[in-house]
């Protein structure tokens, strides 16, 4: 601060010495100090895992995906309870206080995890995902027989991992809108057979379809009656753990950004499941896939503010570092303003974010906004962040470009983001939503 | 095979050739992607084809050469012909290589701003022949302005003497200069960090100061003290060449010296004015085949029962990209088309902010729009529509931050860039 400000406070009177901002305490210091105790605990120990563990191995990891193995961070992060926290104890690690509000945890994790690797954070956000049909459908006889032992693994320290698969070679977005949900044709089929279910299909750009040791699919019920399935009516949600005959995983994609995670195809053939393995009742897929988007869609958005506030940091230590003439690029009024700028829109995602996640049960409109409004600001910062180090940022050591190249994909997964401000309006059209 | 040298080609001669380097640019994306979507090579296409893409390029007269000769590539891009049919010419050869791929535009560019800094100047080089290159952008990346005189590459009459933890110059005397012309040779000192280049350059085109005052000098790569090294993992443009180049006491002499003061102020200014049109036309390129390939995908790809251009959605996609590269091209199209020799510095300065600006949103938005298009698949590899924006990005990177450029735009000769147009008869003529 300021000398002279600062002798200026001084002659304040003491109450207004009080009310007057003098720590030098960082913002995300500031910012975790305003949330509750049990939150406030859990983003200190979200970030110290990602600095400590995540940090180190991004640059690796998005040069190259192959050679790098998510199993011992996912150990770690199991036994440290950050993989099992969709469920209270006993059966689970979310904070008992947070019960009211589930996500919260979720979106200050996600943040921390991609602030540090937008993929490796997927990676290991995908899980979460990948578990919550079987505690949102409400089926507790599925939640008992598949979760709790799989966060019992996770807290003892040995990797596990779910993955959700919705998304087929012919309906993305459909299988994310209502519209083209009533339209297309589902391309993976569940056939009743004695005791079960016969599922043939595919799924393709399944988060960690690659390793998953149990899939949720969702796949259309033959109706039986001659009629063709569709999403939005025969829908189904299943198990299908890792080893099932006729399971197999496809090629994983080359993608732009968020390459720690893989995107992979998943093949069904004449794949027999139990009737246990069916989550929740027939027909209820389309309920289910929605909301589990909603769910998602809140931390989606956070994931993106971690990628713009990794963007940002980056940028930040860039012009602390270089010179232009005889002074650091942050000496200068322009490169204020811009850093500025990109600060606000990390803030307004945030806020954002945390006010979303205090919504339960997760609202549709609210989600998709969340997700969208991030998603868009999130590339639009990174790439700013990217331009305002001008050729320095092209380069990948310097972290802004994969920042811009993982940002991209926030845009497109969960639905576009097109689909999810329609999503905003087919939530709001019929209330206020304008005045709210 | 450009239009024949040594006379005034008409315009249905350039349109010829230009239907010429179309052809080019499409067989050297059916070499370089396997000519479909989903290509199974890598996510820039076959790169070890590369280089006989560019031989190819060069063949066809479309790399410009220093030297006169039989293979000069006047008509090539900023070949000696861009001194008098002016910049559109090689903006238009940029725009449609580019259309293939970035980097190997990118090639083509470098070559020819190589060109323009050896061939510009009033003092000839000598024997700059072969692969050139321009070093004038100081440490930083940014607009060379006042700010930065500091950090150019600097021209010291003394050798350096290094020690174990920093250099100091020792005054080796006039006699041991190289030429002994204290006002022209010296030892040039300093780094330049993004070089583009179309292959390891032969010689090199440096812009330095001497004390305050400005020089450009020409330096052979192989001289000593001249350290090159190739520096990957860049966000696209990876067909392109770039090297960080460190001169460590690289002996001049009066023959070095292309141009000093105003001269090479001057020859600065157009340099970083070429190189930004340059870049924006590529960027325009890109963005018009990421529109092309957005548009044929959307035509064929089924949601909600019918093909996708029939959403809404999907349109405005399309129509927000094609209104960004119709922006773009008009930006690009607004430098006059004179011959170089007859625009005004600040002019063309002016012009090529604009484009480069221009170029980091529309080239950039349409491409990114154009992704959007293709959802998932746009996201991955093998579509190649993901490798266009990672080239379009190091584009909008190049040379200048944006605040930088504005800074700049509003510096040249005092005038706004509402002036742009109005104070300049020869703006948007073709």
């Amino acid at each position: 601060m300021d000398r002279t400000l600062r002798h200026s406070i001084a002659r304040l009177a003491p109450v207004g010495r009080v009310l007057y901002d003098t720590s030098s305490r960082s913002l995300w210091d500031r910012e975790t100090a305003s949330l509750p105790w049990y939150l406030r605990t859990r983003r200190r120990a979200y970030r110290a895992f990602a600095e400590r563990s995540i940090t180190p191995l991004s640059p690796r990891s998005d040069e190259d995906p192959g050679s790098f193995h998510l199993d011992p961070l996912l150990a770690e992060a199991g036994r440290l309870g950050f993989q099992s926290e969709q469920l209270p104890p006993p059966w689970g690690t979310m904070p008992l206080r947070g019960l009211g509000h589930p996500l919260f945890h979720t979106v200050l994790k996600a943040e921390e995890f991609t602030a540090a690797c937008g993929g490796i954070g997927l990676s290991l956000l995908a899980h979460d995902l990948g578990t919550a049909p079987l505690f949102l459908s409400g089926d507790l006889r599925a939640t008992r027989r598949f979760l709790v032992p799989m966060y019992r693994d996770l807290r003892a320290g040995r990797p596990r991992l779910a993955a959700f698969a919705i998304t087929e070679p012919s309906a993305g977005s459909d299988a994310e809108d209502t519209t083209g949900a009533r339209t297309a044709g589902p391309g993976t089929i569940a056939t009743r057979t004695v005791g079960g279910y016969v599922i043939n299909g595919q799924k393709v750009f399944i988060s960690g379809g690659a390793k998953a040791d149990l899939v949720t699919v969702f796949a259309a019920i033959d109706p039986g009656d001659g009629s063709s399935p569709r999403i939005d009516r025969h829908w189904s949600c299943f198990v299908v753990e890792a080893g099932r005959d006729g399971f197999r995983r496809g090629r994983s994609e080359k993608k732009l950004g968020q390459r720690a995670s893989d995107a992979t195809e998943l093949f069904f053939d004449d794949v027999f499941v139990p009737i246990d393995n069916r989550v929740g009742a027939e027909f209820s897929g389309w309920a289910l896939n929605r909301n589990v988007l909603n769910y998602s869609r809140v931390p989606v958005g956070a994931i993106a503010l971690g990628i713009a506030r990794g963007a940002l940091d980056a940028a930040l230590d860039h012009a602390r570092v270089a010179r232009l003439g005889n002074r650091p690029l942050l000496h200068y009024q322009e490169a204020q303003l811009a850093l500025a700028d990109m600060w606000m829109d990390v803030a307004a995602m945030r806020a954002m974010v945390w006010q979303a996640a205090r919504h339960m049960p997760p609202n549709q409109g609210i989600a998709s906004a969340t997700k969208a409004f991030c998603g868009d600001n999130a590339f639009d910062v990174a790439t700013r962040a990217m331009e305002f180090m001008a050729d320095s940022g092209t380069m990948s050591v310097n972290r802004t470009e994969k920042a811009m190249r993982d940002a991209r994909l926030n845009q497109i997964y969960e639905g576009t983001n097109q689909i999810n401000r329609l999503a905003v309006i087919e939530a709001f059209a019929g209330t206020d939503f304008a005045a709210g | 095979m450009g239009p024949s040298s040594g006379s005034v080609p008409s315009a249905s001669d350039l349109d010829e050739f230009i239907k010429v380097v179309q052809t080019f640019s499409h067989d050297s994306h059916d070499t370089l992607f396997g000519g479909r979507s989903g290509h199974d090579g890598g996510p820039d296409g076959d790169l070890a084809a590369v280089p006989q893409l560019f031989e190819r390029a060069r063949s066809m007269g479309l790399v410009a050469c220093p030297a006169s000769g039989p293979d000069d590539g006047d008509f090539g891009v900023w070949g000696a012909s861009s001194t008098t049919l002016g910049p559109s010419f090689s903006l238009r050869t940029l725009a449609t290589v580019a259309e293939s791929c970035a980097g190997l535009a990118a090639m083509v560019h470098a070559q020819g701003i190589g060109r323009i800094a050896v061939g510009e100047a009033s003092t000839t080089a000598g024997s700059v022949d072969g692969s050139v290159a321009a070093a004038f952008v100081p440490q930083v990346g940014t607009v060379l302005d006042d700010r930065n005189m500091d950090d150019m590459i600097t021209v010291s009459p003394r050798r350096s003497v290094s020690t174990t933890d920093n250099h100091h110059e020792q005054d080796v005397g006039a006699d041991q200069s190289p030429s002994g012309d204290v006002d022209k040779g010296g030892f040039l000192r300093g780094r330049s960090p993004f070089v583009w280049a179309s292959d390891r350059p032969d010689h090199l085109a440096v812009l330095c100061r001497r004390d305050r005052e400005p020089m450009v000098v020409a330096v052979a790569a192989d001289a000593d003290g001249v350290s090159m090294t190739l520096v990957t993992g860049r966000v696209g443009l990876r067909a392109l060449h770039q090297y960080e180049i460190v001169f460590d006491d690289v002996s001049l002499d009066t023959g070095s010296v292309l141009a000093i003061g105003d001269e090479a102020m001057s020859l600065a200014a157009r340099i970083s004015a070429l190189d930004w049109l340059g870049v924006a036309a590529i960027g325009l390129g890109t963005a018009r085949a990421a529109l092309r390939e957005a548009t044929s995908y959307a035509s064929t790809r089924i949601q909600g029962g019918v093909a996708i251009i029939e959403h809404a959605g999907v349109r405005m996609l399309l129509a927000q990209a094609s209104h960004d590269i119709a922006t773009l091209s008009a930006l690009i199209g607004a430098v006059p088309d004179r011959p170089l020799t007859a625009i005004d510095d600040d002019v063309l300065v002016k012009h090529a902010l604009s484009a480069r600006l221009g170029l980091a949103d529309h080239a950039f938005r349409a491409t990114s729009n154009c992704i959007q298009v293709l959802g998932g698949y746009g996201y991955m590899d093998d579509y190649g529509i993901s490798k266009r924006l990672r080239d379009v990005s190091a584009l909008r990177a190049r040379h200048g931050s944006r605040e930088q450029l504005f800074l700049a735009l509003t510096s040249t000769s005092g005038s706004f860039p509402g002036a742009l147009t109005t104070d300049d008869p020869g703006s948007g003529a073709r």
